[in-house]
C-alpha cells in the first residue's frame, strides 16, 4: 500500500515536472522571440522627403530605402564594398566596360525574382526625365544617359544590357571609370518589380506598392507616415541573412528636442543629440552610437576675388589657414563629435593619407610669417575679410572662432552671414563670397566623390563654390579617374589634394563630420557605415 | 438674421479668396524658389532643375500657375507637395483629424480652466483662491510655447520615467484609435500634454476676463434684487450674473479658437504631432506653395467660419441683441 502510494506520488511528481519544463520552455521561447526596435534618431528633424529608392536625396531617406531596396552592391560598416545582389564584377576594356554576375535565387517582397532586368527597369524609371529625380545625375556616369535623363533621347538600351539567363548585366561607361562598382551602390541604381514599372513619386502613398529585394518590407501604406511613423519588417522572401529584430519603427518627429525627450521617456531604443548637449548625454548614455562618418566641412577661397583669390594671395591664403584651430572649433562647437580634419578626404576613403592638408593643427609663427610675407610683398592690410556662411544653422558660432584666430594673426576679418531663405549656396555659386563655407558627404566612397565636383575647372558654376581652376589639378583628377590600376590612381587623387590644399590653399578642411546617436542600455550591437547607414538588419537587441 | 446670415456667408468667401490670392502672391515675391532650395550644399545640374520646373508646372506664368490653381481648386484638388510629391489631399486628411482633435480638446481644457479659475477667483475674491488664480494667469500667459512643451515633456515624461513612476509618465505617443472621432481609445495619455500645453496659454487670459465680467456684473442693481429675493448664490451666480458676464468672454473666446492655431501649430512642433499645423510650418520653410496654400484654404475658411458662429451666438446668448438688416428706427 505504502508502495503504491510512493509510486502514485512519483509520477505525480514526474507528470508535475514535466508541466513544469513545459511552462518553462515555453516562457524561455517567448523571450527568444526577435524584438522589435523603436527608432527616434532617423527622422528627428523631420518627415523624410522620399524612401523610394529613385527619388530620395536625403541620407535619412535613403538610409531607409537601402533597407528596403539591396542593389549590385553596399558598403559594410568597416567601409568595404561587397556585392549584395551582384556575386562579382569584371572590367576588361579598362574600365569602359563593366560586366556584373548576379547571385541566383533572390527575390523581391511579393515573390518575384530579381533578375538583371529588374536593375534595367529600376534606371530605366529612376532616370526618367519626367520622374524628375533629383539624383537622376548619379547615372551619368552611364554612356547616353544624360540625354535620356534630361529627355532629349531614349533610354540608352545598348549601355545597359541585361542577360536573365546568364544572369549578368553589362554597362558601358561615358568615359573609363575605374570606380564604377563603387558609385553603384547608390539607392538611386535599386532594382524594381515588375509591378513597380513606370510608376509615378506617387507609389509611397500606398505603401504596398513600393515592393523592394531588401532585408525588410513596409509594413503598412505609407500614409501612415503622415500619423508619425514608418514600420518596416522583415522581408520573407529576402536571399541574405535575416534581420535579428522583427520589426522597426521610425517615429518621425519636427524637432530634435522632443525627439530626444521621447527616447529619455522611454518611447525609443534610440534617440538623437540636440545640439550642444553631445558630452552631457554621451557620457550618460555611451558612445556606441558615434563614428566618423565620410564628411567634411570646410571654408574655401574665392579663386576669383582680388584680396584673397589668384596665386598673387597664396602667403595670405596659407596665413589664414595656419591660423585656424580646427581643435578649438572641434572641442567648443562639436564636443570632440567632429574631429579636426587633417586634409579634405575624410578617413575611410580608399587610399586616405592623414596630412595632406597645409597644417594638422595651428601653427600661429607660421601664419604669422606668412601674412609678414605677403604684406612685404607690398600688399597692405586689406579690409576686413568676409567670412561668408548661410545664417540659423549655427555656422556663425564657427566663424566667431575663426575671426578672433585671425585676429591673433592681425588678419581683419568680420562675419558675412546670408540669409536663410535657401540661397546661400546659389549665391556662393555666383561668386558673392570671400571665405566661403561648405562641407561635403560623400554619395559614395571614393576620393573622386570629393576631389571632382568640389575642385574641378568643369564644376564651376557647380559644386567648386571657390570656382578653383589650376590645369595641374585637373590633370592629377583626370589622370586618376581614367586609370584601372587602383594604386596609381589613389596616388594621382593624393596629390590632387596635396596639389588644391597645399600648394595652391585654395581652401582649409576643418573638421571630418561624424554621426552621433545615444542608445538605450538594450541595444548591444549598432553598426553605422562610413556613410552614415544604420544597419538596422545588424542591429542586436536584447 | 438669414439676410444677415447669408451677407456674412458671401463676406467670408471674399475674405478667403483675397487671403489666399495674396499669399499666391508672395510665394512669387519672396527670394528664392521651392526648386532652387531643393540644389543646397549639393548643387543640381541645371537640366535636373529643369525637369522638376517642368514635373510642377513652375514653367508656366504666374497667371497660368494662379488660374489653373484655382480650376484644380474647384475640381477639389489641392496639388502636390514640392517636398515629396504627396497629394495635398492625402495631407489635409491625414493632418486634419490630427489637428482638429488637438484643438478640440485643446478648446474644452481651455474653457474648463478658464471657467474653474474665473469663477473661482471671482467668487472668493481675494482669497488664496484668487491670489493663485491670478498668478496662474499672470505667469503662464508669458511663457513660450516651446518653452512650455518641452517643460512639461520633462516634468511629466523624462523624469517620471527615471524615477520609475509610469503613473505621472505622460510623454506618450499621440493616441491612434479614437471613439466617436475624439475620444481616444488607446495611449490616452499621450493626448493630455500637448492638449494641455494649448490650453493654458489663453486660458489664463480668459480666465481674467471672466473675473473682471463677473465682478463689473455682480455690482449691478438685478444682482442685488436677486440675491433679496431670496434667490441661493449658486442659482444667482450661475443663471443670472455668468450668463450676462458671458457677452465679452464668448468674443474673446472665439478670437482665442482662431489665435489657437498659431499656438496648436508651435504645439503640433514641439510634440511633433501630425498634424496640419507642424505641416504648415515645415512647408513654409521650404517654399513648398502647394502645401501652404492648401492648408491655409483650411484654416482661413475656419478662421472666417469661427468668426461668423460667435457673432451669431450672440442672439442666442442675449435675446435683446438683434441682428438687424435695416437701420433702427
Amino acid at each position: 500500500m505504502v508502495y503504491m502510494k510512493v509510486q502514485t506520488l512519483g509520477k505525480s511528481v514526474a507528470v508535475l515536472a514535466a508541466l513544469a519544463l513545459a511552462v518553462g520552455g515555453t516562457v524561455v521561447s517567448a523571450n527568444a522571440a526577435t524584438p522589435a526596435y523603436i527608432d527616434c534618431q532617423n527622422f528627428s528633424a523631420g518627415e523624410p522627403d522620399h524612401i523610394d529608392p529613385a527619388l530620395t536625396s536625403t541620407l535619412v531617406g535613403a538610409n531607409t530605402a537601402t533597407m528596403l531596396f539591396d542593389g549590385l552592391t553596399d558598403t559594410d560598416a568597416a567601409g568595404n564594398l561587397y556585392g549584395e545582389v551582384a556575386s562579382k564584377w569584371t572590367t576588361k576594356d579598362g574600365a569602359k566596360t563593366w560586366v556584373f554576375t548576379f547571385k541566383k535565387n533572390l527575390k523581391f517582397s511579393n515573390g518575384e525574382p530579381v533578375l538583371p532586368s529588374s536593375f534595367v527597369n529600376g534606371w530605366k524609371r529612376a532616370l526618367d526625365s519626367k520622374l524628375a529625380s533629383e539624383v537622376a545625375y548619379h547615372g551619368d556616369f552611364i554612356a547616353g544617359m544624360n540625354a535620356y535623363s534630361t529627355g532629349k533621347a531614349a533610354f540608352p538600351a545598348a549601355s545597359v544590357v541585361a542577360d536573365d539567363k546568364a544572369m549578368t548585366l553589362t554597362t558601358k561607361m561615358e568615359n573609363p571609370t575605374a570606380d564604377w562598382p563603387a558609385i553603384v551602390s547608390h539607392s538611386v541604381f535599386s532594382p524594381i518589380p515588375t509591378s513597380m514599372i513606370g510608376a509615378s513619386g506617387k507609389i509611397e502613398e500606398d505603401g504596398t506598392k513600393l515592393v523592394g529585394n531588401g532585408p525588410f518590407m513596409l509594413d503598412k501604406a505609407i500614409t501612415k507616415r503622415a500619423g508619425g511613423e514608418v514600420v518596416i519588417v522583415p522581408n520573407p522572401n529576402f536571399g541574405g541573412k535575416a534581420a535579428s529584430l522583427s520589426k522597426v519603427t521610425f517615429k518621425i518627429f519636427s524637432d530634435v528636442n522632443a525627439a530626444y525627450n521621447a527616447f529619455a521617456s522611454g518611447q525609443c531604443d534610440n534617440g538623437p543629440i540636440p545640439a550642444g548637449r553631445y558630452t552631457e548625454l554621451l557620457t550618460k548614455w555611451g558612445t556606441k552610437g558615434v563614428k566618423t562618418v565620410l564628411g567634411t566641412d570646410y571654408w574655401g577661397f574665392n579663386w576669383e576675388d582680388p584680396t584673397v583669390g589668384g596665386t598673387k594671395n597664396k602667403l595670405l591664403r596659407s596665413a589664414i589657414a595656419k591660423a585656424i584651430d580646427k581643435d578649438q572649433i572641434s572641442t567648443v562647437i562639436y564636443q570632440g563629435i567632429r574631429k579636426p580634419a587633417s586634409g579634405l578626404l575624410p578617413p575611410g576613403i580608399p587610399g586616405f593619407k592623414a596630412g595632406q592638408g597645409l597644417t594638422d593643427g595651428r601653427d600661429l609663427v607660421g601664419a604669422k610669417a606668412d601674412y609678414k610675407k605677403w604684406l612685404a610683398l607690398g600688399n597692405k592690410t586689406p579690409d576686413a575679410i568676409r567670412l561668408s556662411y548661410n545664417d540659423g544653422a549655427g555656422w556663425d558660432k564657427v566663424a566667431s572662432i575663426i575671426v578672433a584666430n585671425l585676429k591673433d594673426v592681425g588678419i581683419p576679418a568680420k562675419l558675412d552671414p546670408f540669409a536663410a531663405d535657401g540661397t546661400y549656396f546659389s549665391k556662393m555659386r555666383s561668386g558673392k563670397g570671400q571665405i566661403i563655407r561648405g562641407g561635403w558627404f560623400a554619395d559614395y566612397p571614393i576620393a573622386d566623390n570629393f576631389l571632382y565636383p568640389l575642385l574641378h575647372s568643369k564644376t564651376i558654376d557647380g559644386d567648386n563654390l571657390e570656382r578653383y581652376n589650376s590645369k595641374a589639378f585637373d590633370a592629377l583628377v583626370d589622370s586618376a579617374r581614367s586609370s584601372t590600376n587602383k594604386s596609381f590612381a589613389q596616388s594621382q587623387y593624393r596629390r590632387a589634394e596635396v596639389q588644391a590644399l597645399r600648394t595652391d590653399v585654395v581652401m582649409v578642411a576643418t573638421v571630418n563630420r561624424g554621426v552621433a546617436v545615444v542608445l538605450a542600455a538594450s541595444t548591444s550591437t549598432f553598426p553605422i557605415t562610413p556613410l552614415g547607414m544604420i544597419m538596422f538588419d545588424q542591429i542586436v537587441k536584447n | 438674421m438669414f439676410t444677415y446670415t447669408i451677407k456674412r456667408v458671401l463676406q467670408s468667401l471674399i475674405v478667403v479668396w483675397a487671403a489666399v490670392t495674396l499669399m499666391f502672391a508672395l510665394f512669387f515675391i519672396i527670394p528664392g524658389d521651392p526648386i532652387s532650395l531643393k540644389s543646397g550644399e549639393k548643387s543640381l545640374p541645371p537640366e535636373i532643375l529643369d525637369n522638376i520646373e517642368r514635373k510642377y508646372g513652375l514653367d508656366k506664368p504666374t497667371y497660368v500657375q494662379y488660374f489653373r490653381f484655382w480650376g484644380n481648386l474647384f475640381r477639389g484638388d489641392l496639388g502636390y507637395s514640392y517636398k515629396n510629391d504627396k497629394s495635398v489631399n492625402t495631407i489635409l486628411s491625414d493632418g486634419l483629424s490630427t489637428s482638429a482633435r488637438l484643438l478640440f480638446w485643446g478648446a474644452l481644457f481651455q474653457l474648463i480652466i478658464a471657467l474653474a479659475v474665473g469663477l473661482t477667483s471671482a467668487i472668493k475674491r481675494g482669497s488664496l483662491g484668487d491670489r493663485i488664480g491670478t498668478v496662474f494667469s499672470v505667469g503662464v500667459q508669458g511663457i513660450p510655447v516651446f518653452v512650455s512643451g518641452l517643460l512639461a515633456q520633462y516634468l511629466f515624461g523624462v523624469l517620471p520615467f527615471q524615477l520609475g513612476w509610469d503613473w505621472l509618465n505622460f510623454f506618450k505617443p499621440w493616441p491612434q484609435s479614437w471613439t466617436l472621432g475624439i475620444i481616444p481609445t488607446d495611449s490616452w495619455k499621450g493626448m493630455i500634454l500637448p492638449a494641455l500645453v494649448v490650453a493654458v496659454v489663453d486660458a489664463a487670459f480668459i480666465a481674467r476676463m471672466l473675473r473682471s465680467s463677473l465682478l463689473e456684473v455682480l455690482r449691478a442693481d438685478y444682482i442685488r434684487t436677486a440675491f433679496a429675493k431670496g434667490l441661493s448664490a449658486r442659482r444667482v451666480w450661475m443663471h443670472h450674473a455668468l450668463r450676462n458676464a458671458l457677452i465679452p468672454v464668448v468674443t474673446v473666446y472665439g478670437t482665442s479658437l482662431i489665435a489657437i492655431f498659431g499656438v496648436a501649430v508651435q504645439t503640433e512642433k514641439v510634440f511633433s504631432l501630425p498634424g496640419m499645423g507642424s505641416t504648415i510650418a515645415d512647408s513654409a520653410l521650404s517654399q513648398d506653395a502647394p502645401v501652404v496654400l492648401g492648408l491655409s484654404i483650411v484654416v482661413i475658411s475656419f478662421g472666417a467660419f469661427v468668426n461668423l458662429v460667435v457673432d451669431l451666438s450672440y442672439a442666442l446668448i442675449d435675446p435683446r441683441i438683434k441682428i438687424e438688416s435695416k437701420a433702427v428706427h
